[in-house]
Parts: structure tokens; C-alpha cells; sequence
């Protein structure tokens, strides 16, 4: 609604044009895969990287008392590695480059959104359901690696009643398989909502200043200013969050303690 | 919504993936170890020197007992000669104070004895005089012949009466 009004003073603002996936460089498809160069390839490139500069960078340095990039490096290290150690347990270190690399994407994914006029990859259902797909079948693997048949236990609640086990196992199931869905729609219902949520404001903001009432814009403006903190906490929680149900999904799969 | 259009889901499944493994690869081989390799030797020269200040901290405490027993030593070795010297004194106090005591007891007998020789002998000299003048009289009123014995015998009796 706000869009609307807002795209009738000739601003143009579609709070949803945002997110919109416009080749850059076309490129043709590759086995029936369109390859082309978009604004979201644009940003996952920068995101990755920025990423890798800034990991880079940190890690040039290897004294043993650090400077402000190589601390900053290894808080990130530290960060992601103490969440493993305590959520998995040294068995997790394993896949700490993988965790690593996930949180420092998403991360920055979500932070580089927050430039005006950037595109946020992880504002796609597509991107996130991919990095939680991964996830899922990753972790799966290890479930099976690990336990071989045995994994399907964690399907078999125990001390239940075994007239009730069909049920459970079946709730069980349908809740094990339903963790990339929630896992992906969490990350991409946040990033997308709070950047819609700015866009109506921003688009308040245009109409009420475009329309000459500039004091009117002030209150809008106020709350978008605090949203954007807002957002800002937001991009980093949910990097967070992500990370963190992939290691506590990695914990069952290796110790299938439910 | 753009986001439900699966004619962008190839391009951007397809840069993910290119993205995501550039990213891992990176972290993996050309990050990661170099941050671990630092940690890891910090780790190590943290219990390197924790070791070697407990070390010094061992052996300045041997020092320190060292010290304290050198100066128990010393304290007590003090003390046996202040004892020493005290009891030497003493006994020195002693020995003088018995000559002196000894010599003033042969010195208070030898008057004593003096004095009961000069007594007696004035005794006898009295005795005498008594027994002269008691003769004396004697023959003065002359009533009778004094027998001078008598008279020293009967003085004598009188006198210790």
C-alpha cells in the first residue's frame, strides 16, 4: 500500500522491486542451467570476496600478540570454534571449515544487504533452502557415516508406549525432514521482511517530503532509522542463528542424543 | 514476489555454488590453519611461560627457605652464646661472691675470737683486782689473816654468781 502511494509520486518504490534478479552479463546455459551474471551473483561475489579479504587480511599476521585486523580474525575463529566445541564437542572440529564458511557467507550476505541499493542474496528462498539443503544432506551423510543403519534410531523415541511408536516415529520423521524448511524460511523471512519494512518506510519518508509536508517525514524517518539498527542486529542474529542450528542438528547426527 | 520466479533459481543456485565453494576453499586451505597455527603457538608460549615462571617461583621459594633456615640457624646459635656468656658470668658472680662471703666469715670468727680472748682476759683481770682489793680491805679492817686463795676462790664464786 505504502508502494503504491509512494510509486504515485513518481519515486517509483515497489517495496518488492528490491529483490528482483536482473541479468548483468548474459551468459548462455550450461546443461539447461542459466548462467548468467546477476545483480544477485554481483553481491554473492562481493560477499564472498570481502569475506576472503578480510580473512585474509586478518590472518596475514601470525604474532603472538596480535594486532586489531589479527584479532578481529581470530575472534571470528574463536567465535565459530568455541559455538562448535560447545555444541558438538571436539568431533565437530572437523567441520568447522565448512560452519566457518557458512556463517562468515550468510554474515555477510545479510550486512552487505543493509548498503542501499545492494541486493541481499539471502533475501532469496532459493539461496537459503540451497545453503540448508546443504546442510541437511551434509549432516545426514555424517548420521549415516557415523551410526550406518543405526541413525534411524533417532526416529525411535525411547520409554514410549509401543502402540503410540508409529505416530512418534512418523511426527519424528516429518519433523527431521521439515529442519531445512525451517532452517531456510527463518533466514529468508527475516532478511526479507526487514528489508521490505524499510523500503515502506523509505517510501514514506520520499512520498511525505516529495508532497511538501517535511515535517510529516520526520516520524517515519525516526523509525527507519531505527530500524535499521534493528536490521543490523538482525542480519547478525540470524547468521548466528543459522550457524548455531547447524551444530546443534550436527551434534544429534554425531551423538544422537536426543 | 520475485522471489517465488523459478526462472532466476538456475542463476543464482549456480553462483551459490561457485561462490560458496571459492569461500570454503579459501577459509579451508589459506585461512583457517594460518589463524589455528597462531592460536595454537600462542597457546604454546602461554604454557611455556606459565612453566618457567613456576620454576622461578619453585626456586625463589627454595631461596627463601634456604634464607629462613640460615637465619633459624643463626638466631639459635645466638642465643647459645648469649647462654653461654650469661652462665659464664653467673658462675664467675658466684665464685667471687662464696671468696668474698668466705672471707669476710674468717674475718667476723677472727674478731669474734679476739674479742671473747680480750672479754676473758678482762674477766681475769677484774677477778684479780677484786680478790686484791678484797685482800686489801681485809687486812685494813684486820680481823684477819687473808688467805689469799681463799679470797680468790670466794671472788670467783661471787663473780659468777
Amino acid at each position: 500500500m505504502a508502494g503504491k502511494s509512494g510509486a504515485e509520486g513518481g519515486a517509483g518504490i515497489d517495496p518488492m522491486h528490491q529483490f528482483e534478479v536482473h541479468p548483468i552479463i548474459e551468459l548462455p546455459s550450461i546443461a539447461g542451467i542459466d548462467t548468467s551474471f546477476t545483480n544477485s551473483s554481483l553481491w554473492m561475489v562481493l560477499a564472498v570476496g570481502l569475506a576472503s579479504l578480510f580473512m585474509i587480511f586478518a590472518s596475514r599476521r601470525t604474532a603472538i600478540v596480535p594486532g586489531r585486523m589479527q584479532l578481529m580474525g581470530e575472534m571470528a575463529y574463536s567465535f565459530i570454534a568455541n559455538m562448535i566445541k560447545e555444541n558438538v564437542g571436539t568431533e565437530g572440529m572437523k567441520y568447522f571449515p565448512f560452519i566457518f564458511s557458512l556463517f562468515m557467507f550468510i554474515l555477510f550476505c545479510n550486512m552487505l544487504g543493509m548498503l542501499p541499493y545492494s541486493f541481499t542474496v539471502t533475501s532469496h528462498l532459493i539461496v537459503t533452502f540451497a545453503l540448508a539443503a546443504t546442510v541437511f544432506l551434509l549432516i545426514t551423510g555424517v548420521g549415516f557415516a557415523r551410526h550406518g543403519i543405526g541413525f534411524l534410531k533417532l526416529f525411535v523415541p525411547s520409554g514410549i508406549p509401543v502402540f503410540l511408536l508409529p505416530l512418534l516415529v512418523l511426527i519424528e520423521v516429518i519433523s527431521y525432514l521439515t529442519r531445512p524448511v525451517s532452517l531456510s524460511v527463518r533466514l529468508f523471512g527475516n532478511m526479507m521482511a526487514g528489508h521490505t519494512m524499510l523500503k515502506i518506510f523509505g517510501g514514506f519518508v520520499v512520498g511525505l517530503g516529495s508532497a511538501g509536508l517535511v515535517p510529516l517525514a520526520i516520524a517515519p524517518f525516526a523509525l527507519m532509522v531505527a530500524f535499521t539498527g534493528l536490521e543490523l542486529l538482525i542480519a547478525g542474529l540470524q547468521a548466528y542463528v543459522f550457524t548455531i542450528l547447524t551444530c546443534i542438528y550436527l551434534n544429534e547426527a554425531i551423538h544422537m542424543d536426543h | 514476489m520475485p522471489q517465488l520466479d523459478p526462472s532466476t533459481f538456475g542463476t543464482q543456485l549456480f553462483w551459490l555454488g561457485i561462490c560458496f565453494v571459492a569461500l570454503y576453499l579459501v577459509m579451508a586451505f589459506a585461512v583457517l590453519p594460518r589463524i589455528a597455527g597462531t592460536l595454537h603457538a600462542r597457546a604454546a608460549q602461554l604454557d611455556d611461560d606459565l612453566a618457567e615462571a613456576e620454576a622461578l617461583r619453585e626456586k625463589a621459594e627454595t631461596a627463601l627457605a634456604a634464607y629462613e633456615e640460615a637465619l633459624a640457624e643463626a638466631r639459635s646459635r645466638a642465643l647459645t652464646l648469649a647462654q653461654n656468656m650469661r652462665a659464664e658470668v653467673q658462675a664467675e658472680t658466684d665464685r667471687q661472691k662464696a671468696e668474698l662471703d668466705a672471707k669476710l666469715a674468717e674475718q667476723a670468727q677472727a674478731a669474734e675470737a679476739a674479742m671473747s680472748k680480750a672479754r676473758d682476759e678482762a674477766m681475769l683481770g677484774l677477778s684479780d683486782a677484786a680478790a686484791a682489793i678484797v685482800g686489801d680491805v681485809m687486812d685494813a679492817i684486820g680481823t684477819a689473816k687473808a688467805d689469799d686463795a681463799a679470797v680468790a676462790k670466794a671472788v670467783k664464786t661471787v663473780a659468777a654468781e
